[in-house]
């Protein structure tokens, strides 16, 4: 904390290096000093305590990927997880640095968002929590001030009758997301929708999108193909794609976004024990 | 079909150990004290003149040595393409030129201390340029007023070939069997399609790299990532206007080359800062560099027009032809070529029309590429079989069968074109693709998918297959040698001196098994060693599929000198006639009197006792035609229709390449071909910006597969034997590529009734062309 607040922004923290390094060899960007998170004891952990799953900062992607906790009942961390660049990059990339990196196309915050994560932050002036979803600035911007730093990930358990679904559609296995989305899906008894999260990112906006408003179109109805696909589009309505992007036109994403997201809702629904209309894919 | 002891045999690679080991094998494994380090200076501009360099600043930064550009290097005109002399490429291509023809085309460069001082020092060099207008698609590329790429007085091509840099034109073929109108007139139907590929780059794992010092007496060493040490040789001596005697090429391990090390990318101008300083010199391209300023595939544009008639006979092809060789010529003429005389061959029509031309755009430089044009050829008529069998109602493994090629048989385009001019007369010497299609079709599960998939339920997810078949004409005919030295040592073995150029397929492994097999001796008794061409005999060099066919041949033509002298020392020393001698087992027996002599005694016999002499010989071979390779290829894939992904399920090869010396290197080279192949067909895609300059020049943005992408294979090697090949063997590096984009585009077309017919086929691609048929 004390190197942070001596060097300020001339630093940067490194954990596993795996943009921040890609970075500075492309000379995007050119600190004078590196601050390695990676001797300080007590920062890599995944600690369940009841309903809370808490996840230390430089626990790498790899050990989230391992974690039979996770995978019993966090599964979708670990589907993004998966899905995330090689099993080489995930050795060494943190989940910490996935999240304050603040890259748009990363696929581990849309899954922690529809987890309704929040992250605990330490700083000169000591601790503060902030959900996730609040987190991010823009692109490669988050709110951390000066000399803060993540420490902590904290993520609730879904409740009884919840549902989640990752899906991420990239050009090959390793590459970043042309778009991916992330949902929870909770439901009442009588099978109506009590509470959604539909989150999407790969590069959709500047940051990861949540669409409230088509979370609220669902909100305390049965959730019915039609409906859905509904949802679906106004989720897709708020994007605001870099239309230079390599991977896909901005057309193209808020196309296939919309399947996604529909395909997403429709999985959710299955997992959370909801009455699924005839999925036309069988 | 012979029985072989170590052809045949899937013995283990012999650089294998090594190359796990880790060991400094490699171009950019060595280092020396004084070792300084080059870079160079790229043009920004798609198309512009140099009104004047200012590289005063740049030398006088502490540690450069030396600065480079078109004002003090010799002006030769030559072309970077590896190929045979005179080089039927344009002589279009200067070290340094005061005009630049793309962004990413050579301006200056820089040799220093280090590396990070040669790039400082390349920032200080002030550039005057005037900018001229570019041109970037190669059908505007030829209209009358198009921005004029070679204007220089001085490009020219050296044989009596077209070539008309004014309009920016560099090779026209045209070719005619038959009668192609009466062709069509016959036909039942007639379909017409334009096909179009696209750009690519090779992505060897090693990037072009070159060391080169000065030896004690003054000459160039020089140590290059090349598929042709010999070419490299002859063109770097021609570009620092040496003699060949002063230039001395080693080829060490080489990282993978595809086409891409057929060519003179770095070696010049590394070559010329050793002569300038008299200092060792390093030149490694970084992979950005890699992927826009070496070479990548030529892109065609292909108009085909065919007729069938009713009972499954292609009565007529006309092909029209536009390739793009971007900003230079290498390989523009052969490419094209190549496109109708090892592509059309395999097609029993007897009218075919053939028009092509290539072209230069202010694009990236095109050059050789593993299918070399038959890729492309084989994209259009791929597509144009499956879509006749389509329209009589028959099915594609039939329609294949009825039309392609048999054993014994020839086709006209085997003597009205090669790949320079006018061709050979040569007739198919064996040819077991009926076996392919049937053996594929049969371990595909052809018939039964293609009944399931008929029958499927609608839903977003469609499932289909495709089938294609490809042949691919090996070496360049009459114009390709491959020479060979062995000498025996005094235990029996024996050092094999080759230039064949193994840069990872494993022809040090395939020439040593054809050797051993020759002589009748264990694999560890050759001692392989290549490529220097100070020490190992001249031979072309690694490309045309041809190594394992060529050299191997001149192995075997080798090996036959030898056991003439073994044969000869062992008759003086039982006092026998050599007819009464037989070669077995590293030893000479006499059929007569059943005495038997080992190697070792013959060998030291001959070096120490009696009438000596050294047992070595040395022996060449020349490509009289071009063996045919032929493969079976089916494609089962999944396409997404609501998000135009597709997934390739399972892919079948079946393959005759006559006797697959080591049948798992011969599957390794099918099973990378397959691979690059789809990879190539589904996400591999250069970008560019609307002023010519590549967005994406990354692994991180030009996406190739990598393990978790590469779906399930297999490969069938159909039991075959080709009499002019050495031991039966026929090429195998290139002829699977040639297949994956039709057999893809089939497999789609079979599954959605879409027909994609421009590469690659992205998510986004096959969803704009699925709304387009919705749409109609």
């Amino acid at each position: 904390m004390a190197l942070l607040s001596r060097y300020g922004d001339k630093a940067k923290l490194i954990a596993g290096g795996t943009d921040l390094l890609v970075d500075m060899k492309n000379e995007k960007i050119n600190p004078q000093y590196l601050i390695s998170l990676m001797k300080i004891t007590g920062l890599s952990y995944i600690a369940e305590e009841g309903d809370v799953l808490r996840i230390g900062a430089t626990t790498t992607l790899r050990e989230l990927e391992e974690s039979q906790i996770i995978e019993k009942r966090y599964g979708l961390i670990s589907k993004a997880v998966k899905c995330l660049g090689t099993v080489q990059i995930r050795n060494m990339a943190t989940i910490g640095g996935n999240i304050c990196n603040a890259v748009p196309s990363a696929d581990l915050p849309p899954a922690l968002v529809a987890l309704n994560a929040t992250l605990k932050i330490v700083g000169p002036n000591g601790e503060r929590t902030m959900p996730l979803e609040d987190f991010f600035a823009g692109v490669k911007k988050t709110k951390l001030s000066v000399g803060e730093l993540l420490k902590e990930i904290i993520v609730e358990r879904p409740p009884a009758r919840s549902g989640t679904a990752f899906i991420k559609l990239s050009r090959t296995a390793e590459d970043l997301a042309i778009v991916n989305v992330a949902v929870r899906i909770t439901l009442n008894e009588d099978d109506t929708c009590r509470e959604a999260r539909i989150v999407i990112g790969g590069g959709v906006g500047p940051t990861l999108i949540r669409s409230r408003e088509a979370e609220k179109l669902l909100l305390g109805k049965k959730m019915e193909e039609e409906l859905v696909k509904r949802a679906a589009e106004v989720a897709c309505t708020g994007f605001s794609c870099r239309p230079t992007s390599i991977r896909a036109s901005p057309e193209y994403k808020a196309e296939v976004g919309r399947v996604l997201v529909k395909r997403a809702l429709l999985e959710a629904l299955k997992k959370a024990g909801g009455v699924v209309e005839d999925d036309e894919r069988n | 079909m012979r029985e072989f002891k170590i052809v045949g045999k899937s013995v283990k690679k012999v650089d294998a150990a090594l190359l796990a080991r880790g060991k400094p094998l490699f171009t950019d494994d060595v280092t020396f004290e004084d070792m300084l380090h080059a870079r160079i200076l790229w043009s920004p501009h798609a198309h512009a003149r140099i009104r004047d360099i200012d590289t005063s600043e740049a030398e006088a930064l502490p540690g450069v040595h030396a600065v480079l550009c078109y004002k003090n290097v010799p002006r030769v005109p030559h072309t970077s393409a590896g190929q045979g002399w005179p080089e039927p490429s344009p002589y279009d291509m200067f070290m340094f030129d005061n005009k630049v023809r793309y962004v990413g085309d050579r301006v200056a460069a820089v040799a220093a201390e280090s590396e990070e001082i040669a790039e400082k020092a390349l920032r200080l060099i002030k550039v005057d340029y005037e900018v001229l207008p570019a041109v970037f698609d190669p059908e505007k590329a030829m209209e009358e007023g198009a921005p004029v790429i070679h204007d220089e007085p001085d490009c020219r091509q050296v044989l009596p070939l077209f070539y008309d840099p004014k309009h920016n034109h560099c090779a026209h073929i045209e070719v005619k069997t038959g009668d192609p109108d009466r062709g069509l007139n016959e036909a039942d139907i007639v379909i017409e399609h334009t096909i179009k590929n696209h750009y690519a780059q090779h992505c060897a794992l090693e990037p072009h790299s070159c060391i080169s010092y000065l030896d004690p007496m003054g000459r160039i060493v020089v140590r290059c990532s090349t598929q042709v040490p010999y070419y490299a040789r002859r063109i770097i001596a021609q570009c620092l206007q040496l003699p060949e005697r002063m230039v001395r090429v080693i080829k060490p391990r080489i990282g993978g080359g595809f086409g891409s090390k057929q060519e003179i990318v770095v070696e010049d101008v590394c070559a010329m800062f050793t002569l300038r300083t008299r200092r060792p010199v390093r030149l490694v391209f970084t992979r950005p560099e890699v992927f826009v300023s070496s070479r990548t595939r030529h892109p065609m544009i292909m108009r085909v027009k065919t007729g069938v008639k009713r009972d499954g006979t292609v009565s007529a092809i006309k092909m029209r032809v536009i390739s793009n060789t971007g900003a230079y010529g290498p390989h523009c003429m052969t490419v094209l070529g190549s496109t109708c005389a090892k592509t059309l061959p395999l097609y029993r029509c007897p009218n075919i029309e053939f028009i092509g031309d290539t072209v230069y755009t202010n694009l990236l430089n095109a050059g050789a590429y593993r299918g070399y044009g038959v890729l492309q050829g084989t994209f259009a008529m791929g597509i144009m079989m499956d879509e006749m069998a389509h329209a009589i109602g028959m099915d594609p493994v039939d329609f294949w069968k009825k039309n392609t090629i048999r054993v014994g048989e020839t086709s006209p385009i085997f003597s009205a074109l090669s790949e320079i001019g006018k061709g050979a007369e040569q007739k198919v010497d064996s040819c077991a693709l009926p076996e392919c299609i049937d053996q594929g079709a049969a371990a595909f599960g052809w018939k039964e998918k293609r009944e399931r998939y008929r029958n499927q339920p609608d839903g977003p997810i469609r499932r289909g297959v495709g089938m294609v078949c490809t042949v691919h004409g090996g070496t360049v005919a009459l114009l390709d040698a491959s020479s060979v030295t062995a000498k025996m040592n005094e235990d029996g073995s024996f050092n094999l001196l080759i230039s064949a150029s193994d840069v990872g397929g494993g022809c040090d492994t395939v020439l040593s098994q054809i050797f051993a097999e020759a002589l009748d001796i264990p694999l560890e008794d050759v001692i392989v060693y290549p490529t220097d061409t100070d020490v190992t005999p001249y031979d072309k060099g690694a490309y045309a599929s041809g190594t394992t066919y060529l050299s191997g041949l001149a192995v075997i033509k080798t090996a036959e000198e030898i056991k003439k002298q073994i044969l000869k020392v062992a008759a003086e020393m039982l006092n026998e006639p050599p007819e009464n001698l037989r070669l077995e087992k590293k030893g000479v027996v006499s059929t007569k009197s059943g005495k038997r002599l080992e190697f070792g005694q013959i060998a030291k016999r001959a070096m120490y006792s009696k009438n000596q002499f050294q047992i070595a010989a040395t022996a060449s071979e020349y490509s009289h035609l071009h063996p045919q390779t032929f493969t079976a290829q089916f494609a089962e894939v999944e396409v997404d229709t609501e998000t135009g992904q597709v997934k390739v399920l399972y892919y079948v090869t079946a393959v005759d390449c006559g006797t697959a010396i080591n049948p798992t290197l011969a599957e390794g080279q099918v099973e990378g071909s397959i691979i690059n192949g789809i990879s190539y067909a589904l996400t591999e895609e250069f970008i560019f910006d609307e002023n010519g300059r590549v967005l994406n020049p990354s692994f991180r943005d030009y996406k190739i597969f990598s393990a978790p992408d590469i779906p399930k294979l297999k490969t069938i090697l159909v039991p075959s034997y080709d009499p002019t090949g050495p031991f039966g063997a026929k090429p195998i590096g290139e002829p699977a590529m040639d297949g994956v984009l039709p057999t893809i585009s089939n497999a789609i077309y079979n599954a959605i009734g879409v027909r994609l017919t421009e590469s690659p086929f992205t998510p986004e691609r096959v969803l704009k062309a699925i709304r387009e048929k919705r749409g109609r």
